[in-house]
């Protein structure tokens, strides 16, 4: 090049510098937010699994209590902590099922389901001082069938967690923290539910 | 099935018109860009010396030198200037998408259906996909719902194992289960015919000059807004006007360039995929055998007032991906879609060309399965057409057949896939099995029990292996379904696995590394792997690695099936004594297979029994799956030949070519019924 930068050299370099500062700067924000979006799409789509298996619950626990109604009338106060704790878990999912990973949400759907956990549990514990109820096809069927929903709401549950988690840590690591506030991605919350511990019954392959 | 590699040849020449369609462009736009930067280098150059020359002599006359157009240095720093952008904007999109399916259903905010769903509507979608799954040998792909009343639906992904099929709320609305069943196949067809990784690098490449033009808008604007009514004659000034002036200038030109960039795009996308939508019309009529099918959903998208459009914005950039024209036209030039009426002529050539009205239709009431005795094997083989002992369907064999162009005549006609007898197979799973495939929970276990032995001694030390490495939730779960597995028919066990991926991908990251390690426990429980074992695992792990692992997918770069012809023998090997215990016959097989690769005639004799190893025959087929299309269409069909020259095709052999098929992403489909 002849003497020096001339003028419009340099205001063309200028220009072509900030055009490609601008475009890495505008890419990087893009990336974010798409990073943070999928990460938030991922564990909104795993909470869909853990719906679907908990309206199945909540559709079988009133045929439960309808057969149970039968051989223990006077049990009504354990039938109806079950419904009652029922209806509110039901309630505590819909809400969560529109906004999965909200604090509020997912704290109030894990403490329903701990005391639906807990009322079944008593439920189910009574049921053992009937033996004709015991030994009633439709029970053990139905029994089983919750067993297996709540198997797989656990498993469900943990792919949740997995998910949310998994979304925190993208989203805590810095500069991605500063900037997810400003796009409007809060933290997640993991769903908990106590676990209620019952007896897995003893399984013999014996063939 | 014929078609699979007709399809394919298409979509790579499609390829290369790409590539070259898209290089005159990026020529074009950088050219544009810097004839702008060299016109007012060029002009305030010009001003400069003039300047200079009336310091110097007083004199206001024209310089001497007049500034020459072509300024290499420029010239550099404006391609590099413009690539950066385009190759950014491209590479963040194609990064974006490489997820697979998935990323391009969440760009178009579609919900994920969960495949335990109970909803009515749902649950008839999820079946139709199953069947369909069934039906063309493809693993069942995730389905989202999207958030639109038109009609239209798109299939995503790079590879079968991470495909998505993504329906509008309208079609659940509007249309029949035929017609739905339609809309699905055409979908299929898609991913049978491997048009989705051309699609998403379309997308990317695309994205790149939209950038282009986005960037050059907002600097247009930023321009604009700062040009104050400074006119000045102080020097600084005076920069910073010209500062705005070339800013305006530059911001305008990349707006423009960027315009018409992807305006060729979108001229791109209408060159490759017209073609294609009518491929994919005339492979739903083969799969349905209904053409009133796919031939009442068109109807209904032209007697809807909102047709196929969508609302989402996002829709332009996948509509060569979509069932019907995903955005609103005035030109029929850029329609990646042949017009409505033409497409429904295709299939129905007596067409009055009226459209019914169309009403949303009432609440879904589930079929009950179409099979009326399930667990029931298959009847009655095509004459003339190779059988499992037993009469067990044989899903490998036609498929098979049809891509091996040395029988495709001898089939002909009767090797029409129809989506009832895919129906009829997923009649003959019990239940209880099919709803256990469709949660990641009992999916799992689902697997886990198909891999139990039946010698007892290696099942009780299976069982011990995953009472450790799993939960007693687990095993309880595995117990329910025990017995129904045991019963199953051997050759309906991959199907089964087929229907299981998309509930498999439902796990996180760590539940499937905890899956894939306890499988390789329950293989590992008998100190050998068995031909079962070896298929079941291969196709989950093929399936789902695309999924969890896409780091791990492989590009097609090998060419010269030649210099692969060590690998191709362990393959042919290991298939030819699959398939007899005789070694004569083994070898002729063998010879069947190799004789279909030109060159090899002379070339090497079969592996004795004692290398045809599994641990060969899978390492074998990993490096040949990293051919190009043509390398792996070559590979298919010698393995086609040296399984079908014996007339008979055993279960190893069935699972095997399962497996090929699989990991060479050539999917296979069922045999249908005389």
């Amino acid at each position: 090049m002849p003497e020096g930068l001339s003028t419009p050299m340099i205001i063309g370099i200028a220009v072509a510098a900030l055009l490609g500062m601008l475009a890495v700067f505008v890419l990087f924000l893009i990336a974010v937010y798409n990073k943070l979006a999928t990460g938030r799409n991922q564990y909104k789509n795993s909470y869909a699994q853990i719906d679907v298996q908990l309206k199945r619950r909540y559709d079988l626990i009133p045929n439960l209590v309808e057969m149970v109604k039968g051989y223990m009338a006077h049990e009504k106060d354990t039938l109806e902590a079950v419904i009652s704790a029922r209806n509110r878990a039901f309630g505590a999912n819909q809400k969560a099922a529109s906004n999965p990973g909200d604090p509020d949400t997912m704290k109030e759907l894990g403490s329903a389901e701990s005391q639906l956990g807990s009322s079944l549990s008593r439920l189910l514990a009574i049921t053992e001082a009937y033996p004709d109820l015991k030994a009633n096809q439709n029970m053990m069927q139905l029994q089983e069938e919750l067993t297996s929903t709540e198997n797989k709401i656990g498993f469900a549950r943990q792919a949740f967690n997995d998910a949310v988690t998994e979304f925190n840590n993208k989203r805590d690591v810095f500069p991605t923290v500063a900037l997810a506030g400003m796009f409007g991605f809060t933290p997640a919350q993991l769903l908990e539910i106590e676990s209620q511990q019952r007896e897995a019954p003893k399984v013999s392959f014996g063939k | 099935m014929r078609n699979f590699f007709v399809h394919q040849e298409r979509a790579r020449q499609g390829t290369r018109r790409l590539v070259l369609l898209f290089s005159i462009m990026m020529i074009l736009v950088v050219t544009t860009i810097y004839s702008l930067c060299a016109a007012i280098y060029g002009n305030l150059e010009t001003a400069n010396r003039t300047d200079k020359q009336r310091a110097r002599t007083g004199v206001n006359v024209a310089p001497a030198k007049p500034v020459s157009y072509w300024q290499p240095e420029l010239l550099a720093l404006s391609a590099a200037a413009t690539g950066l952008v385009i190759g950014g904007g491209s590479a963040y999109r194609i990064s974006q998408l490489a997820v697979g399916g998935s990323a391009v259903a969440q760009m178009m905010q579609g919900r994920l259906l969960s495949s335990a769903t109970r909803e009515p509507p749902e649950r008839r979608l999820l079946n139709i996909v199953e069947e369909m799954s069934i039906a063309s040998g493809v693993p069942m792909p995730q389905v989202y719902l999207l958030d639109e009343d038109c009609i239209n639906a798109f299939a995503a992904g790079y590879a079968p194992g991470d495909a998505v099929i993504g329906i509008s709320r309208g079609c659940l609305t509007y249309l029949t289960r035929d017609e739905l069943q339609g809309v699905i196949a055409h979908e299929f067809s898609h991913i049978l015919n491997g048009d989705m990784k051309l699609n998403i690098r379309l997308i990317g490449w695309v994205h790149g000059l939209v950038f282009l033009s986005v960037v050059g808008y907002y600097l247009l604007n930023i321009a604009a807004r700062s040009r104050s009514g400074n006119s000045s004659n102080s020097n600084s000034d005076k920069n910073g006007n010209q500062l705005v002036v070339i800013a305006l200038l530059l911001g305008a030109g990349a707006w423009l360039a960027g315009l018409i960039g992807s305006l060729m795009g979108q001229i791109i996308q209408a060159a490759i995929s017209r073609q294609r939508e009518f491929l994919a019309d005339a492979s739903a009529v083969q799969f349905t055998r209904y053409p009133d099918g796919i031939g009442g959903a068109l109807k209904k998208i032209g007697g809807l007032d909102v047709g196929s459009t969508m609302k989402n914005p996002q829709a332009r950039e996948i509509n060569h991906m979509c069932f019907g024209e995903s955005v609103a036209r005035f030109s029929g030039w850029l329609a990646s879609h042949p017009p409505t009426e033409e497409r429904i002529r295709r299939i129905e050539p007596n067409w009055d060309g009226t459209y019914p009205p169309v009403r949303p239709l009432g609440p879904v009431a589930l079929e009950p399965p179409t099979s009326a005795n399930p667990g029931k094997t298959a009847p009655s083989m095509i004459p003339g057409v190779p059988s499992l002992p037993g009469g067990i369907p044989l899903p490998a064999a036609v498929g098979v057949m049809a891509m091996s162009e040395r029988t495709v005549e001898r089939v002909g006609n009767a090797t029409d896939r129809t989506a009832k007898r895919a129906a009829e197979i997923a009649g003959q799973f019990p239940p209880g099995l099919l709803e256990a495939a469709r949660n990641s929970f009992s999916a799992r276990t689902l697997i886990y029990s198909l891999l139990l032995d039946s010698d007892g001694a290696i099942r009780t030390a299976q069982l011990a292996a995953l009472e450790a490495a799993t939960t007693p939730q687990d095993i309880e779960e595995l117990r329910r379904h025990l017995d129904a597995v045991a019963a199953l028919p051997r050759g309906l066990r991959l199907p089964l696995v087929d229907i299981s991926i998309p509930a498999l991908r439902e796990m996180s990251k760590g539940q499937y590394d905890t899956f894939r390690a306890v499988l390789q426990r329950l293989i590992d429980a008998d100190g050998r792997m068995s031909t079962f074992e070896y298929a079941l695992s291969s196709l989950v792990g093929h399936h789902l690695d695309s999924a969890y692992r896409p780091e791990t997918r492989s590009n097609g770069n090998l060419t010269n099936l030649r210099a692969s012809i060590t690998d191709l023998r362990r393959l042919l090997s290991v298939l030819a004594w699959a398939g007899t215990d005789s070694p004569a016959e083994a070898a002729r097989s063998f010879e069947a297979g190799m004789a279909t690769v030109r060159g090899t005639e002379s070339g090497l004799p079969i592996l004795v029994r004692a290398d045809a190893t599994l641990e060969a025959f899978d390492a074998a087929m990993i490096r040949l799956s990293r051919g190009n299309l043509a390398f792996r269409k070559q590979v298919v069909q010698a393995v086609a030949a040296t399984i079908l020259f014996d007339e008979a095709v055993t279960v190893e052999e069935d699972e095997l070519i399962r497996v090929v098929c699989a990991n060479l992403d050539c999917p296979v489909p069922p045999l249908p019924s005389a």
